[in-house]
């Protein structure tokens, strides 16, 4: 499987220094991250995989400063958390919608995906994300159904 | 409304990134059948055919091989792509133009989510 990854690097405030592939025992307690517990709920991260942990681009403890960091949590070599996400899609009920991935509103619309896309590609819009914006009258679906 | 959803596009033909639904309930990957249009793909030369039940109805899929790319956060050049068979079928309903599935997503994925915590991680299988 090929892969794209990055060597996930984190900043620390105040420090300017950006640290790699650190060797760190985690836990989680109420959302936030401490380094150096030592818990049966411990997530150990050993050298030589980059990894380190950081829950939904919140913060959490290194060497007691508080850490800020746009990265998910990584366990080996592909960052691949993703936060949730809060789209507007009011007013577009029943569309099929481009949605900005920086600002999660509405950029496009149109009756149908392929119109969309149509309008994506003339418009040269970047940084979109498509789907279809239920109905008002639209029950609640489950996956597929 | 909280789904787990993550950005994905299709390697072949097209840029454009589509919302796909993270979905452990359904056995396969599946997308809109007007995706094959766009992506250039025959689907009456696959005879990878399956019928599903869907809402309450049977509806034939039709499957092709095809790359997927899952992107990570905003930098669309930074992802990871594999090769999966993709079961196209119409109608769609569904709000998520893509749906990933058991074969195609989860056998390549560790995925966790958590809803307090408002995230899906995703970890290449081969590197845990």
């Amino acid at each position: 499987m090929p892969i794209y990854g990055r060597c996930p690097r984190i900043r620390v405030p105040n420090d300017q220094s950006t640290l790699a592939a650190p060797v760190v025992r985690c836990h989680i307690v109420n959302h936030h991250c401490k380094i150096g517990g030592i818990h049966d709920d411990d997530v150990s991260a050993s050298a030589p995989l980059p990894c380190f942990l950081e829950i939904a681009s919140r913060w959490f403890m290194y060497d007691e400063r508080r850490v800020e960091s746009a990265h998910s949590w990584v366990a080996g070599g592909y960052d691949g958390g993703m936060a949730a996400r809060v789209l507007h899609l009011e007013g577009f009920e029943g569309k099929a919608v481009a949605v900005d991935q920086d600002t999660d509103e509405v950029v496009a619309s149109a009756d149908t995906p392929q119109e969309l896309l149509r309008i994506i590609r003339e418009r040269g819009l970047r940084n979109t994300m498509i789907l279809r914006a239920p109905r008002v009258d639209e029950p609640l679906r489950v996956g597929l159904g | 409304m909280l789904r787990p959803v993550v950005p994905i596009n299709f390697s072949r033909a097209t840029n454009e990134t589509i919302v796909a639904l993270v979905d452990s309930g359904s056995e396969h990957t599946l997308a809109a059948h007007w995706w094959a249009d766009e992506l250039g793909i025959d689907l009456s030369a696959s005879h990878d055919r399956m019928q599903l039940g869907i809402g309450g109805r049977a509806v034939e899929a039709t499957f092709v091989h095809v790359e997927l790319r899952l992107h990570q956060g905003h930098d669309g050049d930074d992802f990871i792509s594999w090769y999966t068979d993709v079961g196209f079928l119409e109608p769609w309903d569904a709000q998520f133009y893509l749906i990933l599935g058991q074969v195609g997503f989860f056998d390549q994925f560790t995925v966790t989510m958590n809803r307090r915590l408002l995230t899906v991680k995703v970890t290449d299988v081969q590197v845990v």
